[in-house]
C-alpha cells in the first residue's frame, strides 16, 4: 500500500517506483486484488522488492523483503533474520486491533524483543544502532472502536505494547510511532478490503525514513571524517557514495568544500614533508661524506700498509659517489690518495713479484694516464717487473731444455719469443747457445726421420712386384718437402733407378703378354703396348720397340681378318654373306689395312648380286649323243633350248635341224634378270617331228645359279650324254689372296 | 513382473500448508515417523519456492518432484484447502511423499503413477501420519495423440536444458508425456512441477501462469507458449 500511495503522488514530497520487473509485478498482483475487494493471501515464498524512494534531493534504494509471519517466530532461524542484521532502518508493524488475549500480544511484543536484542547484541554499546519506527497498522479499527487519534497513538502503544515501547524508549534514540491504516475508516469489520480504499497515515512512516536514512548517511559521513581526518580517499569514495543517493542535497555542496579543503592541505602536507625529507636527505649525504673522508684519511696515517689504504680508499669512493657535489675538493684529494696508495701497491707487487703479471701490467698502463706526476715511480715498477717476468721465462725454457715436455720445436720457438719479446735480456748469450743445441738436435731427429723413410722406401722396393709408381711419388714429395735434406741425392738416384726398372717392367709386360696371349687378342696386346707408351711417353727407353711391335700386331691383325674372309669365301663360295660379313668386319678393324680394295671390291660385286640386275646370256653350241635324239626326219635332231631364270622363261632359241653337234651362238634377245638366290632352269628340246626333251639342268639350292650360264652345262638327266656351252656377262666376286708369310688357314670357332 | 505380479511401493510423507483450523501459519501438519528433519527442510523449501498464486491464475495443483541429497525422491501435490487461519484466501498446502533409491526404481522414476496416493482432504485430526505404500496398477495404455512439442522438450532437457511452458494450467499430460519419453537416465537426475507461479524453483521442467521475469533469450531455457493443455 506504500507503494500505491507513493507512486501515485498520494504522499506530497515522496516518490516510490519499482525497480524490477519481478517486483513490479508482484506489487501490481497484490494491489490488484485489494483493489478488487480481495484480502491478500497469506505469504508463502520469500519475496525480494527492490524500490526507490524519491524525496526532494535525496534518492534511496530500497530492498524490502516479504516474508512468512511464521519466520519471525520465537525459535526461528530463518535467513530473514540475517537481512534484519543489516537494515539501514527498521519499521516494526504490529495489529493495533489484533487478539486481545494477553498472551498473544506478549508473543508479539517478545518477537519484536528478540529483534532488538540481536541489534543491541551486534552493536557495541546498548543502543541499537539505527532508526526503529512501530507503525501500528489497521488502525482503522481502532478509531472505529472509538480509540485515540492517531496523534495520540503513543496511548494505544503505551497501553497495548508497552513492552515494545519501553525497550525503544531505552535502546532506540531514534525511534517513533505511527498509527497507520491501509483500507481506511470505511473498511468492512470482516477484514476485506473496502470498495474505496482511503489509506491513513502513510505519508508520516515514509518522511521519518528518508529523514532518518539521510540523517543516519550524514552522522556515518562525520564519523568517518572524524576518525581519519587525513585519509582522503576514503572521505571520496564516502562522498560519492553521497552524492549518488543525494545528488542533489545541498549538504553535498558543503562536503565537496569540505573534501577540496582537505586535499589542498593534504597536498601541501605532502609538499612540505618531501621538501623536508630531501633536504634531511642532502645534509646527510654531506655528512656522511664528510665523515667518511675524514674516516679514511684518519686510517691512512694510522700507519697501515699500502695495500690495506688502496683499499680503504676505494671502498670509500665507491660507497660516497655524492661527495663530488658536496665536497668536491676532498674528493680530489681522496682520488689522488687512492692514485697513491695503488702506485706504491703496483711498486711493491712488482717489487715482491706476487700478483698476476698481466693484472699488473694492465694496472700500471691504467696508472700511468691515471697519475702522470708517478711517472718515475711507475716505470722503476714496470721495469722490476720485466726482469721478473724475464727470470721467470728463462727459468721456464732452463726447465724445459733440462726435463723437455714439449718437443723441441716448441721449445725453440719459445726461446725465439722470449728473444724477441726483451731481446736486451741479460740470458740472450744462454738462450742462444741452448737454441742453437735445440736446432742440432732438431738437425739429427730429422736426419733420422730421412734416413728411417728412405729405409722404408728401399725395403719396399724389394718385395716382389713393388709398386714403383707409388715409390717413387712418395720420393718425389719427400723432395720436395726436404730438398735440402742429405739423403736427397740418394733419394734422387732411387728415383731414377725406380723409373728405369718400372720402364722395363711395363715394356716387358707387355711383350710377355703378346708371346702368351692368344693369337686372335690383337686389341689387347696393342692396349698393352700403348698403355706402356702413355706412362713412359716422357722418356720411356722402349718406345720405338713398343711402336714397332704395335705395329706388327696391327699387320698381323690385318691379314688375320683378311685370311679369316679369304679363307671362308674359298672354302664356301657360295655362302658369299658371310664372306661379306667377314669382310665388312675386316674394314671396320683395319680401315688402313693392305686388304681394303680388294674387300671393297668384293663388297661392292657382292651388293650387285643382291640386287635383280640384267645380264646378257649367249647359248654358244651344243653336243649330244645321237642316242639320246631323235632321226626321224633327216639325219639327226632338231635341237633348241629354253631358260627359266627365277621362274621367268626366257627363249627358246632357235633350232638347228639335224644336227647332233649344233652351233647356235645365240643371245636371248631378252637380258636375263637375276639376282642372288634365284634358280636356273635350262632345258634342251628336240623338236624333230615332235618337241621332246632332250635334257634338264635345274640349279637346286645354288644361290649362284646364273654362274651355270658362263661354261659348259652337262645336265644330270642326260648321264653326261649332253653338253651345252654358255657365255654371259655374269661374274663371280673374287678375292685376291693373302700375301702374309703365314699361309695356314684360319680356321675361327664358327667353322 | 508385469503382469505376474504388481508391485508395492513403501514411502514416507508429510503435510505442509496453511489450513483454517488452526492459526500456525505455513508449518508442517503432520509427517510420517520415517521422515528425516533434512527431508522436511527440502520440502518447505520447494514448496515455497513454487510462489504465491497470482491473481487469475489457477489455483495450486499438479506434480512437484525433486531429487533430494542421499538419492530420496521428493514427490508433493499442491492444493488448496481454501482460506488461513485468519481468513485470507488463496492458502496452499502440499501433501509429500519422500521415496527411497529402490522405491522410485520401482515406480521407473514415473511420478504420474503415484497420482492415486495423493490427498487433498486434511483436517486438525491428521496430527499422526504412517508411512505409506501403494501397488502400482498396471501401466494405463499410452496417450498417443501427437504434440510436436514433446520431442524439443526431450532433446532440450537430454542437453541440460530447462524448460518453461506458459500454460493456463497444470501442464501434467505433456509433463507426463515427455517424463515417458525421457531416457529413464534423466527422469532418474530431472526435476520438475507441472504448475509453479515462480521460477524461483529453477526446475527443469515448469508450468508457468506467466513469463514475466523471465529472460526468453537464455541459451540454457528453452520456452514454449501455452498450447493443447
Amino acid at each position: 500500500m506504500f507503494y500505491r500511495e507513493a507512486s501515485a503522488g498520494q504522499i506530497p514530497g515522496i516518490r516510490l517506483a519499482a525497480v524490477g520487473a519481478r517486483g513490479a509485478e508482484y506489487l501490481a498482483d497484490k494491489i490488484a486484488r485489494i483493489e478488487a475487494g480481495e484480502p491478500p493471501a497469506g505469504t508463502l515464498t520469500e519475496t525480494d522488492l527492490e524500490l526507490r524512494l524519491y524525496r526532494g534531493p535525496a534518492r534511496i534504494d530500497l530492498i524490502v523483503k516479504d516474508y512468512q509471519g511464521e519466520h519471525v517466530a520465537l525459535g526461528s532461524d530463518a535467513s530473514i533474520l540475517e537481512f534484519f542484521a543489516d537494515c539501514d532502518a527498521v519499521l516494526l508493524c504490529l495489529d493495533a486491533a489484533g487478539s486481545t488475549e494477553p498472551a498473544d500480544r506478549r508473543r508479539r511484543q517478545q518477537e519484536v524483543e528478540h529483534l532488538l536484542e540481536r541489534y543491541i547484541g551486534a552493536s557495541d554499546n546498548t543502543m541499537i544502532g539505527r532508526p526503529v519506527a512501530l507503525l501500528l497498522t489497521k488502525y482503522d479499527r481502532i478509531l472505529a472502536a472509538g480509540g485515540p487519534q492517531p496523534d495520540r497513538a503513543e496511548e494505544v502503544v503505551e497501553s497495548r505494547f508497552g513492552m515494545t515501547q519501553h525497550a525503544l524508549a531505552s535502546h532506540a534514540p531514534r525511534s517513533a510511532v505511527f498509527a497507520v491504516s491501509s483500507y481506511g475508516l470505511n473498511a468492512p469489520a470482516d477484514g476485506t478490503p473496502p470498495d474505496h480504499l482511503e489509506p491513513m497515515g502513510l505519508e508520516g512512516p515514509l518522511l521519518w525514513l528518508v529523514e532518518q536514512v539521510e540523517a543516519t548517511d550524514r552522522e556515518l559521513l562525520e564519523w568517518i571524517w572524524d576518525l581519519a581526518p587525513r585519509d582522503t580517499p576514503r572521505i571520496a569514495r564516502c562522498i560519492r557514495a553521497y552524492a549518488r543517493r543525494y545528488p542533489n542535497s545541498t549538504k553535498l555542496i558543503e562536503y565537496r568544500r569540505r573534501l577540496r579543503s582537505l586535499r589542498r592541505r593534504s597536498v601541501v602536507r605532502g609538499l612540505v614533508r618531501g621538501i623536508a625529507t630531501l633536504a634531511a636527505l642532502v645534509a646527510g649525504a654531506a655528512i656522511y661524506d664528510a665523515a667518511g673522508y675524514h674516516l679514511a684519511l684518519a686510517y691512512e696515517r694510522g700507519g697501515h700498509s699500502a695495500p690495506e689504504v688502496a683499499r680503504r680508499w676505494e671502498r670509500f669512493l665507491a660507497w660516497h659517489p655524492t661527495q663530488p657535489i658536496f665536497w668536491p675538493e676532498e674528493s680530489r684529494n681522496a682520488r689522488v690518495r687512492r692514485d697513491e696508495a695503488r702506485v706504491e701497491v703496483a711498486r711493491l707487487r712488482a717489487e715482491v713479484g706476487t700478483g698476476e703479471q698481466e693484472a699488473l701490467r694492465a694496472e700500471l698502463a691504467e696508472l700511468k694516464e691515471r697519475s702522470p706526476d708517478q711517472l718515475p715511480v711507475l716505470e722503476e715498477a714496470e721495469t722490476t717487473l720485466r726482469r721478473r717476468e724475464a727470470e721467470r721465462r728463462w727459468q721456464e725454457i732452463r726447465a724445459e731444455a733440462l726435463i723437455p715436455s714439449q718437443s723441441a720445436e716448441d721449445r725453440l720457438a719459445m726461446i725465439q719469443q722470449f728473444l724477441r719479446d726483451d731481446p736486451d735480456t741479460p740470458f740472450a748469450d744462454q738462450a742462444v747457445e741452448l737454441a742453437e743445441l735445440i736446432r742440432k738436435e732438431l738437425d739429427e731427429a730429422e736426419a733420422r726421420r730421412d734416413r728411417e723413410i728412405v729405409d722404408a722406401w728401399l725395403v719396399d722396393a724389394r718385395l716382389p712386384d713393388p709398386d714403383y709408381l707409388d715409390l717413387i711419388e712418395r720420393a718425389r714429395t719427400f723432395l720436395e718437402a726436404r730438398p735440402d735434406s742429405p739423403r736427397a741425392s740418394e733419394v734422387r738416384s732411387l728415383i731414377d733407378e725406380w723409373v728405369e726398372r718400372l720402364d722395363r717392367r711395363d715394356f716387358d709386360r707387355a711383350v710377355a703378354f703378346e708371346s702368351s696371349s692368344p693369337r686372335q687378342a690383337f686389341d689387347e696386346q696393342i692396349r698393352r703396348y700403348q698403355d706402356y707408351l702413355r706412362a713412359h711417353a716422357e722418356g720411356g727407353s722402349y718406345i720405338e720397340r713398343a711402336k714397332q711391335a704395335v705395329d706388327g700386331i696391327e699387320q698381323r691383325r690385318d691379314e688375320f681378318l683378311y685370311r679369316q674372309a679369304f679363307d671362308h669365301w674359298s672354302s664356301f663360295p657360295n655362302d658369299l654373306p658371310e664372306v661379306a660379313r667377314r669382310l665388312r668386319d675386316y674394314l671396320e678393324s683395319n680401315p688402313e689395312g693392305r686388304y681394303i680394295q680388294a674387300a671393297r671390291t668384293f663388297l661392292e660385286r657382292w651388293d650387285e648380286l643382291t640386287k635383280p640386275r640384267d645380264y646378257q646370256v649367249t647359248l654358244v653350241r651344243g653336243t649330244v649323243d645321237p642316242g639320246i635324239t631323235k632321226t626321224m626326219g633327216g639325219g639327226g635332231p632338231d635341237l633348241g633350248v629354253t631358260l627359266w631364270v627365277g621362274g621367268e622363261k626366257y627363249g627358246p632359241s632357235p633350232v638347228i635341224p639335224n644336227s647332233t653337234e649344233p652351233i647356235w651362238n645365240y643371245t636371248f634377245g631378252r637380258a636375263v634378270r637375276w639376282k642372288y638366290g634365284d634358280d636356273v632352269v635350262i632345258q634342251l628340246t628336240d623338236h624333230d617331228w615332235s618337241d621332246s626333251v632332250v635334257a634338264t639342268l635345274r640349279s637346286g639350292d645354288d644361290p649362284l645359279a646364273l654362274r651355270v650360264l658362263n661354261g659348259t652345262v652337262r645336265p644330270s638327266r642326260s648321264k653326261g650324254l649332253a653338253k651345252l656351252v654358255f657365255r654371259s656377262d655374269f661374274e663371280l666376286p673374287r678375292l685376291p689372296r693373302p700375301t702374309g708369310t703365314s699361309t695356314a688357314r684360319v680356321v675361327d670357332s664358327a667353322e | 513382473m508385469w503382469p505376474f505380479s504388481h508391485p508395492t511401493i513403501a514411502f514416507e510423507q508429510a503435510v505442509y500448508g496453511t489450513f483454517p483450523f488452526w492459526h500456525r501459519g505455513y508449518d508442517i501438519l503432520c509427517s510420517s515417523p520415517g521422515c528425516r528433519a533434512p527431508w522436511l527442510s527440502a520440502m518447505k523449501e520447494t514448496c515455497q519456492r513454487l510462489g504465491e498464486r497470482l491473481r487469475g491464475a489457477a489455483p495450486p495443483g499438479g506434480l512437484v518432484t525433486r531429487w533430494l541429497d542421499g538419492g530420496t525422491w521428493l514427490v508433493v501435490r499442491p492444493f488448496s484447502p481454501g482460506s488461513d487461519d485468519v481468513g485470507r484466501p488463496d492458502a496452499a498446502a502440499f501433501h509429500a511423499l519422500f521415496l527411497g533409491p529402490e522405491s522410485a526404481r520401482r515406480v521407473r522414476f514415473d511420478p504420474f503413477r503415484l497420482a492415486p496416493v495423493f490427498r487433498v482432504e486434511w483436517g486438525p485430526e491428521a496430527t499422526d501420519l504412517p508411512p505409506g505404500s501403494v501397488t502400482l496398477a498396471r501401466p494405463s495404455s499410452q496417450d498417443r495423440e501427437r504434440d510436436d512439442r514433446i520431442d524439443p522438450i526431450v532433446e532440450a532437457i537430454g542437453r541440460g536444458r530447462r524448460v518453461l511452458i506458459e500454460a493456463e494450467a497444470p501442464i501434467d499430460r505433456l509433463a507426463a508425456r515427455v517424463w515417458r519419453a525421457l531416457p529413464k537416465r534423466l527422469r532418474h537426475r530431472r526435476s520438475l512441477a507441472t504448475w509453479a507461479y515462480t521460477d524461483s524453483g529453477r526446475f527443469d521442467l515448469i508450468g508457468l501462469p506467466r513469463l514475466t521475469g523471465i529472460d526468453v533469450s537464455d541459451r540454457h531455457l528453452l520456452v514454449l507458449p501455452a498450447d493443447q493443455e
